[in-house]
């Protein structure tokens, strides 16, 4: 299970004469979760949206499961910061999760099969026919991680997912994601800025300087598994990673 | 009963002008002001009666031929020029020439072009139709947040889905606005279309009985406008309320024209 599935060799994006991503090199293997951090305005978001096919690196390359990226892959689910903004409020919650299926070309009840699965497995049972703006901002994201979910990708990528939603909140979501990695057998790309949040869900961090970004460091999180909010914060272990991420973060936005 | 309270408030002023109007008229015996008694009978008379399948009928069928096939191709071409960058920087000015002219100021030359009768008269609101329509559709499209076009992009949502599911309930707002915008216009339109030459049609028997100083029955007209008017609008608030309305969105304000 050590296999690369994605690698990001020298990716470089301008935005008119802007540089945001300088040569950035990195790999994601099967199975991984790999957090990426950085400060703000680093160029996070616009190099996860390169490997989710949504924007052309100006150059440098991303090869997901040996394919190059050229567009929106068919084994990619992103999942968007904004929740507010990703579903379409005119669906009910089960619409906006069947969408991608039946795109996909899955059958109505196979779609409906598969979505309404996915959303009981992020314990959303008996919203599907409610509406996205009924439901709390959790709630909302919940239904936009089953709709990634559900759609089955190998590499999911999520750009900020719990950064607008309480601290309570944030750590269900955390922990939901934990277990459903398995579940769902998925490779997992998550871009953050909450440095704590990156060493309990990854097992590597990809840290990034301020724009225009590079590649700061790599660093393998060996703290045990399954994970938990109070044990694995109080670990040593967690501590020094912390540290560590930190004192590269800030020492380069100063 | 606070909505029962309100619609009496909203009933009130109304009402007074009416009474007003009706304690008037009873008295000053004004040719051109009839009291409401002579309108009301010449009301059943014109438009009640024969008159129904003879005036009314074909001056609705109009509006709503020309109303939609206006609002289709409004939409059509909304959609075209809100995804297509070449022909929005080409058909932009010509499209803003022709929302600017009132279709009502055409109309001599839909007259020469198409003749008196139907196909002029629903030509003349269908094009009075299509370019509201047609300006907010691509207004609407342009502001389809970009979020939105990602989930559309990332999930390789095809372009028929694309289009129905995602584009056009996005731009509906503005897409609603211009349509209720466009009824009122398309009801002015069909009115004054049949006031030229015409042989039939609520304009025409509203028009001929002014010019034959039959009071009573142009006001019967004026009624029937009013009530065609209100009914339709009223209509369309319900339109609204049921989609964007339920969702959440608001209804943004057309730009229109007259
Ligand atoms: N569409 C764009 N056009 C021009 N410049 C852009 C565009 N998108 C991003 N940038 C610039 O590129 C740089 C990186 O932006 P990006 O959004 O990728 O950063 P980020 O790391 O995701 O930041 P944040 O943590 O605030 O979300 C920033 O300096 C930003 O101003
Ligand atoms: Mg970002």
């Amino acid at each position: 299970m050590s296999d690369t599935l994605v690698s990001v060799e020298h990716l470089t994006k301008f935005y008119g004469d802007h540089l945001a991503v300088d040569g950035v090199t990195f790999g994601v293997r099967t199975g991984e979760m790999v957090s990426i951090v950085g400060p703000s305005g680093a160029g996070k978001t616009t190099a996860l949206r390169i490997v989710a096919g949504l924007l052309e690196p100006t150059s440098g390359s991303v090869t997901i499961g040996g394919v190059r990226v050229t567009g929106p892959p068919p084994d990619v689910a992103v999942v968007f910061q904004d929740y507010s903004r990703s579903l379409l409020p005119w669906l009910t919650v089960l619409g906006n999760v069947t969408l991608p299926l039946r795109a996909k070309g899955l059958s109505r009840t196979a779609a409906r099969t598969a979505a309404l699965d996915a959303l009981a497995a992020v314990g959303l049972d008996g919203t599907a026919r409610r509406r996205p703006r009924e439901l709390s901002g959790g709630m909302q994201q919940r239904v936009a991680i089953a709709r990634a979910l559900a759609y089955r990708p190998k590499l999911l990528v999520m750009d900020e997912p719990f950064a607008s939603v309480d601290a309570q909140t944030r750590m269900d979501l955390e922990d939901l994601i934990l277990p459903l990695r398995q579940e769902y057998a998925v490779t997992i790309m998550l871009v953050t800025h909450d440095i704590d949040e990156a060493v309990y869900l990854s097992d590597r961090i990809v840290v990034l300087s301020p724009a225009p970004s590079t590649v700061l460091r790599v660093i393998d999180v060996d703290l045990p598994l399954p994970r938990s909010q109070t044990a694995t914060k109080e670990l040593p272990g967690f501590a020094r990673l912390r540290h560590e991420v930190l004192d590269l973060v800030r020492a380069r936005t100063d | 009963m606070s909505r029962l309270t309100g619609l009496l408030w909203q009933a009130i002023l109304p009402a007074a002008l009416i009474a007003g109007y009706q304690f008037w008229a009873v008295r000053a015996h004004n040719p051109y002001f009839p009291p409401l008694g002579a309108i009301a009978r010449e009301f059943r008379a014109t438009w009640l009666g024969p008159g129904f399948t003879e005036h009314v009928l074909p001056s609705l069928w109009n509006l709503v031929r020309g109303y939609l096939i206006g609002l289709l191709a409004g939409v059509a071409g909304g959609v075209l020029l809100g995804r297509v960058r070449v022909l929005r920087d080409l058909l932009g000015p010509l499209v803003g020439f022709f929302l600017t002219l009132p279709a009502v100021a055409l109309l001599p030359i839909f007259v020469i072009a198409l003749g008196i009768g139907a196909t002029m008269q629903v030509g003349v609101i269908v094009f009075s139709v299509f370019f509201v329509v047609l300006v907010n559709t691509t207004a609407g499209m342009r502001a389809v947040d970009a979020a939105l076009i990602d989930v559309g992009r990332a999930y390789r949502i095809g372009p028929l889905r694309r289009l129905f599911l995602l584009l056009l309930p996005a731009a509906a707002p503005y897409i609603v606005a211009a349509a209720r915008t466009a009824l009122s216009i398309a009801v002015l339109v069909m009115v004054v279309s049949e006031m030229v030459g015409a042989p039939y049609g609520i304009g025409a028997v509203t028009l001929l009985a002014q010019q034959e100083f039959q009071y009573a029955r142009m006001w019967a007209g004026m009624v029937l406008l009013a009530l065609l008017g209100y009914s339709l609008n009223a209509a369309f608030a319900l339109v609204e309320r049921f989609t964007v309305g339920r969702w959440g969105m608001v209804a943004t304000t057309g730009e229109g024209r007259s």
